[in-house]
């Protein structure tokens, strides 16, 4: 694969002055970002680690301190870079005045689509996220989760190429999640690049193909989600439980070990530590149930490297 | 021409939204009841009631309507960046100042509507009960519009620069300081050697002369108005706006969307 | 006692209650109005600076400001016809010399003072005692037979209609009237019916025909079109001033304005002939009548004329 970047970013800082002593607070320092075509780039981060402020340099609603931003190589401040792309923001504000069609229509005399064209797409939208039939209600009596899928369709409107979504999962209860998840990898399917910044790791790990870390606006991490889960991590063995006591072998050896009704899960770092397990297995008649490569999830992986970063 | 239809986008949801807004509704209705007033009050004057309910029923729609396009105005921009409904917009191949000049458009002709509307009330209120409608008053109806027009400019004008608060003080500032625009000059041709009066001619210069634009006395007492009382003051509103509109865009242009 | 018929029964009584609420508050009221009465002032009420005050709390827009304080103004008459009788009328015994009054409103002046010959300080004081001495001094002259040039008017008549229409207008009172009707004019010069209403309460209610006088004249020079400003000019230097010569040619101008009723004319030829006094008087009242649109002084009038009518 050797598509051209569709999100560049080269050294871009942005530093807010607050207050009233206008002490300088670095949102975003010195960050190096490439998102490729075709790919889900998930970015994950603590709240207030920059992921918003990121965004917002992407789009042109705050302007870099230092840096730049590209987007299908335009500078982010010109207008035309936004004009394959689809946005949702962090928190589904819409106009509680317009109706859901109006906002559709709205959004796509911004794109300048033509009459017709819009009037079929804001129909297939609204269909596709669930809300076929409120398109004439106005939003103010619409639920958290019917405004977000309605921020969805206004994003979607132009046949985007690039899919921007500031904490999408936010505010979704668990089936939402789910629906916009096979969203996400629908827009995958069609080669449109994803890019969504989330606090939730555990639903970006399950889409991302890339992922980049971020922390007090450093990026701490970026790469393929199997480079970065696919360290090290040692094996992972399920065990048994009989009459013998598993737990004071594992004390005795200091590995890591959880226990439930039916069996012990024994966390082993060193292939020494296997041979020493299977050697036991034989000798205590210990029933090993599985053993295998243990993956570090995401969570594991962003503790790791933010505890490189503190070093 | 792309840039028109995103132009008339914004100002069509701006119309929209301007034509919802609670506080229109409510000042429309306290106008009617105002017009009725003015009925009640001119029945107690010995004479000449139709000059009184002529009198109030101007200051009043052009007091409403200046009220509507501050307390409507201010919130305009600010209230978008807010509660960041500008968001998904600007995130759409608009320029910021295509952005500004469609709200100041889908504003100002709603503003201009309800305006109109008012007027025609009053027209119909003054024939009814009124001494009817001359020419007199419908130039005086005309330039007002422009008088609340330089309001909603300097509205937005602060909204998109400010918070709602200080816009709104800012503007009421300027449109009182624009009412007495010419008691300013009149200072200045007075004591020309007073130690404020630089400052003073400077601030006649940028406030708007809204003084220019009351024609309500000459209407009522019919007072010839010439061509040039129109013309001049329709020049001087359109180049205001578009300079406080060319302010907005500029303050508008690298403001962080917090 | 079903829960509809509770919710009835509490909506009735609240409704109840805010009925008995609102009767005891104005029962109240009336009280506190009852006690306040005797100790209210209406004329420092009524007390505006000068035109600037209104000007500004108007936002320059003085037609409208003038004409809330013309309604103002008419309230005072109005709670005056209620409680005027109650007021005493002081007359100030002392007198020495005759002042000329200058009560020059100027706008066209800004800056200067607006009582070219009162000095700061006691001004009030000094102007109430000015005119009162220059009424006393006045109506001396007028009610001394010798001293009266046009033989064939009849005092004891004139003094009778005085005396029959005139109120209790206390100086203070008058003062204000005055000061308030030249600040309406000011504000704007063209409302016409302030100018000779106001110089017809001025006179009638009080005998203050000086004022009245340059109440007129001011609004001769505004409102050079109209003839109500003539005609009540010739009425008081008729009947206040004994100028016969003086109401004749008044009169004529009057009725040469656009809009004159036809007893104007008439009026002014019927004095010149020389009819007897109560004719004369009779018709003048009639023609008074004719253009008195304030109830109480019709009624007034009326039982003059009637009065007369039947000698």
């Amino acid at each position: 694969m050797s598509a051209k970047p569709v999100i560049k970013t080269d050294g871009l800082s942005k530093q807010y002055r607050l207050g009233l002593t206008l002490k300088p607070v670095d949102a975003v320092t010195d960050l190096n970002l490439e998102v490729n075509e075709g790919e889900i780039f998930a970015f994950i981060g603590l709240n207030g680690a920059g992921k918003t402020t990121t965004i917002k340099l992407l789009l042109d609603h705050a302007r870099p301190t230092k840096g730049k931003a590209f987007l299908f190589g335009f500078d982010a401040t010109d207008p035309h870079a936004r004009e394959r792309i689809g946005y949702l923001p962090d928190l589904p504000h819409f106009y509680q005045f317009l109706t859901a069609n109006e906002l559709l229509d709205y959004s796509g005399k911004l794109f300048c689509l033509s009459k017709t064209k819009l009037a079929k797409r804001s129909g297939e939208l609204l269909e596709t996220v669930g809300l076929g039939d409120r398109g004439n209600e106005r939003l103010r009596g619409f639920s958290r989760g019917m405004l977000q899928r309605l921020g969805f369709a206004q994003a979607l409107i132009n046949h985007p190429d690039l899919v921007i979504l500031d904490e999408p999962l936010g505010g979704l209860d668990p089936i939402g999640r789910v629906e916009l998840m096979n969203l996400i990898t629908d827009l995958k399917s069609k080669n449109t690049t994803v890019f969504f910044s989330s606090h939730i790791l555990e639903d970006a790990q399950k889409v991302a193909d890339r992922i980049g870390i971020i922390h007090k606006g450093h990026l701490l991490a970026c790469g393929k989600k199997s480079e970065l889960l696919q360290t090290k991590a040692g094996w992972e063995a399920e065990i048994a439980i009989n009459e013998f006591d598993l737990s004071g072998l594992c004390k005795k050896n200091n590995w890591q070990y959880q226990t439930n009704e039916e069996c012990y899960t024994v966390t082993i770092s060193d292939d020494e530590d296997v041979q020493k397990l299977y050697k036991l297995a034989s000798e205590k008649k210990i029933n090993i149930i599985s053993l295998h490569h243990r993956q570090l999830n995401l969570e594991e992986a962003f503790l790791k490297e933010l505890d490189r970063w503190k070093a | 021409m792309e840039s028109l239809t995103r132009i008339s986008a914004v100002a069509q949801t701006t119309f929209r939204e301007t034509i919802r807004n609670k506080i229109l509704h409510n000042m429309l209705g306290f106008a009617v009841v105002m017009f009725g007033l003015s009925w009640v009050i001119s029945a107690w004057s010995v004479g000449e009631p139709e000059k009184i309910i002529a009198d109030i029923g101007l200051t009043i729609t052009v007091l409403v309507g200046v009220i509507i396009a501050i307390f409507a105005g201010v919130v305009l921009v600010h209230g978008e960046v807010d509660r960041k409904t500008i968001l998904p917009i600007l995130a759409k191949p608009l320029h910021r100042w295509e952005y500004v000049l469609g709200k100041y458009i889908g504003f100002s002709s709603a503003v201009l509507l309800v305006y109109i509307g008012m007027n025609v009330i009053l027209i119909l209120f003054l024939s009814v009960v009124g001494g009817g409608v001359s020419s007199g008053l419908l130039k005086a109806m005309y330039l007002s519009i422009w008088e609340v027009e330089l309001v909603v400019a300097l509205a937005l004008m602060f909204s998109s620069i400010t918070t709602p608060w200080l816009s709104a003080l800012n503007t009421i500032i300027l449109f009182i300081a624009g009412r007495f625009s010419y008691d300013i000059k009149f200072f200045l041709g007075a004591h020309p050697g007073n130690a404020f009066a630089p400052v003073l001619k400077i601030i006649y210069v940028l406030v708007p002369n809204l003084s220019y634009f009351n024609l309500r006395h000459e209407a009522v007492h019919a007072i010839p108005v010439s061509a040039q009382m129109l013309i001049y003051p329709t020049l001087y509103g359109i180049i205001y706006c578009s300079l406080v509109l060319l302010i907005a865009s500029l303050a508008f242009r690298t403001k962080d969307l917090a | 006692m079903s829960s509809k018929q509770k919710k009835i029964i509490s909506t009735i009584s609240a409704i109840a209650g805010l009925i008995v609420g609102l009767i005891l508050l104005v029962g109240i009221q009336g009280k506190m109005q009852a006690l306040q009465a005797p100790h209210l002032n209406l004329g420092e009420l009524l007390w505006v600076p000068d035109w600037k005050i209104p000007h500004v709390l108007a936002l320059a827009d003085d037609n409208t400001a003038a004409d809330l304080l013309w309604i103002r103004s008419i309230f005072y008459v109005g709670e005056y016809h209620d409680h005027g009788s109650e007021h005493d009328h002081q007359e100030d015994q002392n007198e020495h010399e005759h002042h000329h009054m200058d009560y020059t409103y100027s706008r066209d002046k800004v800056g200067e003072p607006e009582h070219h010959h009162n000095h700061e300080g006691h001004h009030e004081d000094h102007d109430n005692h000015h005119i009162q001495k220059l009424y006393k001094h006045e109506i001396e002259i007028k009610e001394t037979p010798d001293s009266i040039d046009f033989k064939n008017i009849d005092f004891r008549n004139l003094s009778l209609i005085r005396n029959t229409l005139a109120g209790h207008l206390t100086d203070n009172e008058a003062k204000h009237m005055y000061h308030l009707f030249n600040v309406i004019t000011e504000l704007d010069t063209m409302f016409v019916t302030p100018y000779y209403q106001g110089a017809m309460y001025l006179t009638l209610m009080g005998g203050r025909y000086k004022e009245a006088n340059l109440l007129l004249d001011k609004g001769m020079k505004h409102r050079p079109d109209r003839w109500e400003m003539p005609f009540y000019r010739g009425f008081i230097r008729l009947f206040y001033m004994n100028d016969k010569n003086g109401a004749v040619s008044d009169l004529r101008i009057a009725s040469m304005k656009k809009g004159a009723p036809g007893f104007v004319s008439q009026l002014a030829t019927s004095i010149q002939v020389g009819m007897g006094q109560v004719e004369m008087a009779i018709e003048f009242l009639k023609s008074l009548y004719e253009v008195t649109e304030d109830q109480e002084m019709k009624a007034k009038i009326k039982k003059l004329i009637k009065m007369y009518s039947s000698k």
